[in-house]
């Protein structure tokens, strides 16, 4: 191994979420205005199982909005989720652009770790 | 002697991601993984391994040989 990166994922890409989506087998996101408790929010709005908001996704500044009152109007564990397959999707799209096969293994720890094949140095 | 390169993304229950590259010489795997890094979001930390550093040096003195 020769280099270990830390990243913080940020949400951009409207087709990784909407992939994201389909295999949680959420409601396809739609892009407009959301009323959230205190204010609106614009954006790729999820509907998450049991949330009484939905989730938005700011695509241009890769935040995201919601209000699930510290979990009373929403489980944190859903956002988690759409976070996870969020980032499994992007990277699957991503390799794909490159032409890189990619293999994906479900870890013990709930992780899923894709490996990407680039190819053979010699 | 072939050496497979490979990038691994472990991506956590709570959505960090974590790239990790193999088989690849010195500096050339911050190339390999950068357009990931870029993709998925902001890095938080990076560390370098024994055998980025060992490739690299091995590389600097073919460098200096030359």
């Amino acid at each position: 191994m020769s280099h270990i990166v830390q990243i913080q994922t940020e949400v951009r890409d409207a087709a990784a979420v909407i992939a994201a989506c389909s295999r949680l087998k959420l409601p396809e996101p739609k892009q407009g205005v959301f009323q959230l408790f205190g204010a609106a929010a614009t954006g790729l709005g999820v509907e998450l199982p049991s949330w009484r908001y939905p989730v938005v996704c700011d695509l241009t500044s890769g935040q995201l909005q919601y209000d699930n009152f510290s979990g009373r109007w929403g489980e944190q564990c859903e956002l988690d989720r759409l976070l996870q397959m969020y980032s499994v999707e992007k990277t699957r799209l991503e390799a794909r652009k490159k032409g890189y096969s990619v293999t994906e293994q479900a870890l013990a720890d709930g992780s899923i770790k894709l490996s990407l094949q680039v190819g053979a140095a010699v | 002697m072939t050496i497979p390169r490979i990038i691994d993304v472990i991506v956590s229950p709570t959505g960090e991601t974590r790239v990790e590259t193999q088989g690849f010489h010195g500096a050339t795997c911050r190339e390999a993984s950068a357009f990931l890094e870029q993709a998925l979001g902001q890095r938080a930390s990076e560390q370098l391994t024994s055998e980025f550093h060992a490739t690299s040096s091995h590389e600097q003195r073919l460098n200096e040989g030359c």
